[in-house]
């Protein structure tokens, strides 16, 4: 039951994603919508996307998100876009805090999917070090893809705050 | 040799990295980094030629890249053409801010191209698909207008159903046999582990998925959009480079090498390759937007590679792999000739040009070089990958398909004669008097993929020899 109805408010939140017409109520809908994905995952027993998904979907791109709309606004609504502003190194480094522990904790658990057969010997830390390697590049690189796409979206508004 | 493969990765990334700052030493450097990044790229994939095919596989630090016949035809094919869109971006950029982040988003996109050509794994290409679409959206929307933006959005929202089918797709597979590594996956399908019909659904969803991304017709609404918006080298990159890659590449690569026997789906091949040929020449024959017009031609000459595939004989094969090179060549110098056009007259309508052969002699000259080379009329290259995919077709005694062939390719001449007489030929509108041919590093990148239509045409045994016939041994299972 629990299932179907976390798959319900899931389609419902991304919906609405797309549907609000603030930035920030989108962003706190999709972080919504991630925690939703996240007792999904759960429920199928895949605990350590579920982990990630919680802290890094629903929490740390939420922050990042609701810190760059506070940013963007125009300059008569700063003075109280500004807060989230001050909080944000310390609410990065909680989470980078947090991630460091999740990922220590992970490193040595064993990988054990729904329907899968544990394989002995298979830890969190065997498998993206010694199996996924391959992709490593490709994360670094689509990191990038994302830091220059945003980059480069938002350069007619950094031109512009140049000017005035 | 082998520290080479890493090379194409790393070669793009470290030109990434150092483009933020090189950018900032003075307005030509991001150019050059570019430019040189461009041509080493170009440099080691042309190292791997001389070995004709033979598999040499990278591994280092747990990492696994390897480079065999198909994937060095494919690479050859994104090296040369990026190298020329970087060259000719040279110019063609003082149109548009942000130079550098530009640059570094197409070399992203290279090195995104590169890693699914070199990966031996279903994820890890999946991983680097999805850099070379994310790239892709952003330099669709690269000049922040109200089309470039509307065309992105309607290409990333086609092309997440694409990827979430091929997802599925990739779970299909790992939930029946645990692994997603090519060699593994071919052993296991061969032996008959797992039930078959599921990995039909499985292949049906990579079919859909990969077909979106390759723009095969239905699954093409997003390219008539994206491919004009996007800045002209873009264009070119996506048209000539980037649909066949994330289409093409991994269909054959799934179905021809990893998928034990691909006669099921040969058909399929078959009816999508005529449905994209007949169709995207039609819609392309009533368009007046020259951008939109070889958009739809992209989709048509997509048809043809289909269609040599779908035949599986080797006829067919090597057809429609040649074709893969030639249609990334000629494709290529079309866009960026429509690149040139609009840089000078500021328009992509056909109706507004005329008689501009007087005044852009380079970008007429080699515009007739890409008109001949698509239609298929000798010695240009278009004509041998043609001529062995209807060959192939005879030989298949597929004679409808045959006729059909050599009808849209008379078809495709007539329409882009009609483009030339609409936009080169004819009295010259007052209004482009004063018109001048586009700047040397442009014009130096149409004239350089023109003689390449042709030298390609004129040397076709050679590069037969080295480069087509070795990918095609892997789809024919002789390596």
């Amino acid at each position: 039951m629990l299932l179907y109805a976390s798959l319900v408010l899931l389609v419902i939140f991304a919906i609405l994603v797309c549907f609000f017409r603030d930035l920030l109520y989108a962003a706190v809908s999709l972080a919504l919508a991630s925690v939703m994905l996240s007792v999904v995952l759960f429920q199928y027993g895949a605990n350590i996307a579920a982990v990630f998904e919680l802290s890094v979907c629903a929490g740390l791109i939420t922050v990042l998100f609701v810190s760059t709309v506070s940013m963007t606004k125009d300059s008569d609504q700063a003075n109280e876009s500004r807060l989230p502003a001050y909080f944000l190194p310390f609410i990065l480094v909680l989470f980078l805090g947090l991630d460091f522990f999740l990922v220590k904790w992970l490193a040595g658990s064993t990988l054990v999917g729904a329907g899968f057969p544990a394989t002995p010997g298979l830890t969190f830390q065997n498998a993206f070090w010694g199996q996924r390697m391959t992709d490593i590049v490709g994360q670094v690189s689509l990191i990038l893809v994302g830091v220059f796409g945003i980059l480069t979206i938002m350069r007619a508004l950094s031109e512009r705050r140049k000017h005035d | 040799m082998i520290t080479n493969i890493g090379l194409m990765l790393l070669l793009p990334l470290a030109a990434v990295i150092l483009m933020p700052w090189v950018s900032r030493l003075h307005r030509r450097a991001a150019d050059v980094l570019a430019a040189l990044a461009g041509l080493g790229l170009v440099g080691l994939c042309l190292r791997f030629i001389p070995l004709r095919g033979e598999t040499l596989t990278l591994r280092v630090l747990n990492t696994q890249f390897s480079v065999d016949g198909l994937s060095l035809l494919f690479l050859v094919v994104v090296n040369v053409v990026a190298f020329f869109c970087i060259l000719y971006s040279i110019d063609y950029m003082n149109h548009y801010d942000g130079r550098g982040k530009f640059y570094a988003l197409l070399l992203l996109m290279v090195l995104g191209l590169n890693g699914v050509l070199l990966v031996r794994d279903l994820f890890s290409l999946y991983v680097y698909l999805e850099i070379v679409s994310i790239a892709s959206y952003v330099l669709v929307a690269f000049g922040l207008k109200w089309d470039g933006i509307e065309s992105a959005l309607k290409y990333l929202l086609l092309s997440v159903v694409a990827t979430g089918l091929i997802l599925v797709g990739l779970g299909i597979m790992y939930l029946n046999l645990g692994t997603l590594e090519f060699a593994e996956l071919k052993l296991l399908l061969a032996a008959g582990s797992g039930p078959n019909t599921v990995f039909l659904l499985a292949a049906a969803l990579f079919i859909a998925g990969f077909g979106l991304k390759a723009a095969i017709m239905p699954f093409h609404a997003w390219l008539p959009d994206a491919h004009p918006s996007a800045p002209a080298p873009i264009s070119a990159m996506l048209s000539g480079v980037v649909i066949k890659v994330a289409g093409v590449y991994a269909l054959t690569r799934l179905f021809f090498d990893i998928y034990p026997s691909p006669a099921r789906v040969l058909n399929v091949f078959l009816i999508l390759g005529v449905a994209s040929m007949i169709g995207g020449a039609l819609i392309a024959y009533f368009q007046s937007d020259i951008k939109r017009m070889f958009a739809y031609s992209s989709i048509s000459q997509i048809g043809y590679i289909l269609i040599g595939l779908g035949l599986g004989n080797p006829l067919g094969l090597i057809g429609a792999l040649f074709h893969v090179l030639n249609h990334a060549l000629f494709k290529s110098l079309l866009f960026l000739n429509s690149g040139a056009l609009q840089y000078r007259t500021h328009t992509r309508d056909m109706n507004e040009m005329g008689g501009l052969e007087h005044r852009m002699r380079v970008t007429g000259i080699t515009s007739i070089f890409g008109t001949l080379s698509i239609a298929g009329v000798p010695p240009f290259n278009g004509f041998w990958s043609k001529l062995f995919i209807i060959l192939g077709a005879l030989a298949a005694k597929q004679y409808v398909v045959a006729v059909l062939a050599i009808f849209l390719s008379v078809f495709t001449l007539g329409y882009f004669l009609l483009m030339q007489r609409r936009v080169f030929f004819g009295k010259l509108n007052l209004k482009w008097q004063d018109l001048k041919e586009v700047p040397l590093t442009m014009s130096l990148a149409m004239i350089f993929l023109a003689a390449q239509c042709l030298l390609v045409g004129i040397f076709f045994n050679e590069v037969l020899r080295y480069l087509v016939e070795p990918a095609a041994a892997i789809l024919l299972g002789g390596k």
